[in-house]
């Protein structure tokens, strides 16, 4: 079987036209980042809004929750039949389930921003914008960006499950392959998903290190657990 | 017909009442046994990187691994790997239950960790060996971590045995799959709607089962630091 | 901990024991028989319908798949035997395993089928009904003269096509042979269902692969074009079984089901199964019952 694998991704075929590896790959890679940046331009400003003020809190995650247990499936099923075009209903669904993760982590990373740090900073001095910006934001970036990785790995995942309702993307090869029992393209379809998954991921990963300031990493690995809760 | 004209008829076929709740029977076996294998493989994983280092990291690097394969390739690629046959719904259990154990290995870490020292040393202070060490104390302080853990398993299987359908295997998937085929709303509303009850009511269990599970919480603070 | 314990022994034991899917992975060898179907809903009809007659023969165990893929899943589950028996169609059963077969009408090609069809598997009786392969084009198209085949042939290196994902494969260059036609796209849609009904219906392809049988046609104004060389074989239905997981007499019930189909009457039921929306069940039921085949 792995002879026939490495045959599939040598038959340069495999490589060129609307079927190939880099169109497909593309377009995957195209509506997953469409979804996420739609989703984060609806998260960010609500989760923000929402943890600086604190109202709201416990319904948008209870919603957040409920979307979360939303079958991917019946959702895009649901969503094709009623757009009836397989791209709009599939990044629709998309944005529904990427929404909660990000919502999630951009509550609880300010949530989880300590209030005597903050009251320090309105202290000296700063308006409410400049300790959204300066203290708050840098602080909860481990969590937010955590949310925004969660829902990413969500995106890859479902953009390939809608290959059912006739998406484009990787997930042709999964379902195609498996209708006729081409296991090598199955195979290769599930290998590529994975591992456009596991470099997405590691993206996010070195993101994070770029991005989240060295005091606050330090300070998040000293306290992890052992937080002592009352 | 408007579309609650056409839910009523649908739900007015006993045939149809009969296939939602044996599809719905389904789905909650397929979801749940990979939740309790999950569990206790997580817990088995989880003490062994508790006790060695460089098991831990080992496990946390393999963990992330396995929860980032996106599930239709899991779920098609099991077949091949474990030489089941191609319709046996096996193929979901195993997919489930790796993602569950995933899930769940770090917050087991993260529980254990968090047992204090000065708790254990009590416990080994009146004699208990490991075994019962682990089973008597350090587990049950780990319930209330591993609960919120299991509780979000719980819910990412029950969504995800819906996209079992695309492999051929039962649940609510198919109650998706089939109003998809003859462009009818009713089946996948039903289903979307038996999903979303079923992990309430599922994730209502499992928090009366984790309140059951540590009475001491209910009891008020004690005192004792514990995390 | 000995809630713990308590708690973990009832969980194994209510999660163990109850396996309503005992037995839907098996089959054949104790005497249950399990019926497939395609993802084409009409299979899943038929499927209910010889479940049907079979109880009615005084068969036990009978059970009904949910559908799943195509042909090349179906016959690797009955080759393992987690399949008994599937509806099939004649013409692309005998295309799968001898694939350059040239019979075309419903006699020869059941001939060839019953001398080709490999140790393992055997056919019952074919039906008179027949679901066969249409390429089907939108009223416009038609109406600016392409009715035929042939007169497709002519245009397709303008046209982008929609069908299932192994329809490249099986007829992409028998198309050429016969038609000189090579579409400018192939795009994989899906079976004769709603994605490529769709994208008919908004012109993302000019032309489609849809089923005689199959109510969409009608109902979306489509154009059917009329195969003048034949190039599609004849598809009747006919019950594919696992050699040895039927008995004589539940055979036998299945080919009195397979007598009483015709076209017309497939037709009709794919219309109460896709436009009205009733259960496949109580359709089965229905057909059983006014074929007489009830006991």
């Amino acid at each position: 079987m792995i002879t026939d694998l490495f045959h599939w991704f040598g038959d340069p075929a495999h490589w060129s036209g609307p079927d190939g590896i880099p169109q497909r790959l593309l377009e995957h890679l195209g509506y997953t980042v469409l979804a996420l940046v739609i989703a984060l331009v609806i998260a960010v400003p609500l989760g923000l809004f929402v943890g600086h003020t604190g109202r709201g809190g416990v319904a948008l995650v209870s919603v957040g929750n409920a979307i979360r247990a939303l079958p991917t499936l019946g959702l895009v099923t649901f969503l094709f039949l009623l757009f009836t075009e397989s791209v709009t209903s599939t990044i629709i669904g998309l944005v529904v389930l990427a929404v909660p993760p990000i919502l999630a982590g951009t509550y609880a990373g300010l949530q989880a921003t300590d209030h005597g740090v903050v009251d320090a900073a309105e202290g000296v001095g700063m308006t409410g914008w400049q300790r959204l910006w300066k203290v708050e934001v840098p602080i909860s970036l481990p969590l937010v960006l955590g949310g925004i990785r969660n829902a990413v790995l969500q995106l890859v995942a479902t953009a390939a499950v809608a290959a059912y309702v006739g998406l484009g993307g990787l997930g042709r090869f999964l379902l195609d392959g498996l209708a006729i029992l081409d296991y090598s393209e199955v195979i290769a379809g599930a290998l590529l998903t994975t591992l456009l998954a596991i470099v997405l991921d590691v993206l996010f990963a070195l993101l994070n290190r770029a991005l989240v300031p060295k005091g606050v990493r330090l300070a998040t690995a000293a306290a992890t657990g052992k937080k002592v809760t009352a | 017909m408007n579309f609650f004209d056409e839910l009523g008829r649908y739900l007015g076929s006993g045939n149809n009442r009969e296939q939602i709740l044996g599809d719905l029977g389904d789905h909650i076996y397929l979801a749940l046994l990979p939740l309790v294998i999950g569990i206790v493989l997580a817990i088995a994983a989880g003490w062994f990187g508790h006790r060695w280092q460089p098991a831990r990291s080992v496990l946390m690097v393999l963990a992330n691994l396995l929860y980032t394969i996106p599930s239709l390739a899991l779920f098609v690629v099991i077949p091949g790997l474990i030489g089941s046959k191609i319709l046996d719904s096996v193929n979901v259990v195993v997919a489930l239950t790796i993602y569950t154990t995933a899930l769940l290995v770090r917050p087991v870490l993260d529980a254990l960790d968090a047992v204090a020292p000065s708790v254990i040393a009590a416990a080994t202070a009146i004699g208990y060996k490991p075994v019962r060490k682990f089973f008597a104390v350090e587990l049950p302080l780990s319930v209330p971590v591993l609960a919120a853990g299991v509780r979000v398993a719980s819910v990412s299987n029950i969504s995800l045995v819906s996209v079992g359908a695309l492999i051929g295997t039962g649940g609510l998937g198919v109650l998706f799959t089939d109003g998809f085929q003859r462009e009818y709303f009713s089946p996948i509303v039903v289903g979307i709607a038996a999903t979303l009850v079923l992990a309430l009511v599922v994730d209502l269990v499992l928090v009366g089962i984790r309140n059951l599970l540590t009475p001491w919480e209910r009891a008020g603070n004690t005192g004792v630091a514990v995390a | 901990m000995k809630r713990l314990a308590l708690f973990a022994a009832v969980a194994f034991l209510v999660v163990g024991c109850g396996n309503p899917l005992a037995g839907g992975g098996e089959g054949g060898s104790n005497g249950d028989i399990i019926i497939g179907a395609s993802d084409v809903g009409e299979s899943l009809l038929l499927a209910q319908i010889y479940a049907g007659a079979l109880k009615n023969a005084g068969a036990e165990n009978v059970t009904v798949r949910p559908p799943v893929g195509s042909r090349e899943v179906v016959v690797k589950a009955l080759q393992d035997k987690s399949l008994s028996v599937v509806p099939d169609y004649s013409g692309n059963l005998l295309r799968y395993f001898d694939k350059d077969t040239q019979a075309t009408t419903p006699q020869d090609v059941y001939t060839q089928l019953r001398q080709k069809i490999p140790a393992g598997f055997e056919v019952l009786d074919q039906a008179p009904a027949e679901d066969k392969d249409l390429l089907v084009v939108g009223k416009q198209l038609a109406d600016s003269g392409v009715k035929t085949f042939s007169d497709l042939g002519r245009r397709c290196g303008d046209l982008v096509f929609g069908g299932p994902g192994q329809w490249s494969s099986r007829w992409k260059d028998k198309i050429k042979t016969l038609y000189g036609c090579e579409f400018k796209e192939i795009r994989t849609t899906d079976t004769g269902g709603p994605v490529t009904v769709a994208a008919l219906k908004s012109g993302d392809v000019q032309v489609a692969d849809l089923f005689s049988t199959s109510s969409t046609i009608a109902a979306n104004g489509f154009v059917p074009l009329t195969d003048d060389k034949n190039m599609f074989p004849a598809q009747n239905i006919v019950p594919l079984v696992a050699k040895g997981t039927l008995s004589e007499q539940e055979a036998a019930a299945l080919n009195r089901v397979s007598a009483a189909l015709t076209t017309d009457q497939l037709t009709q039921l794919n219309v109460e199964f896709t436009e009205e929306k009733r259960n496949p069940l109580d359709i089965a039921e229905d057909f059983l019952a006014r074929n007489n085949l009830k006991s």
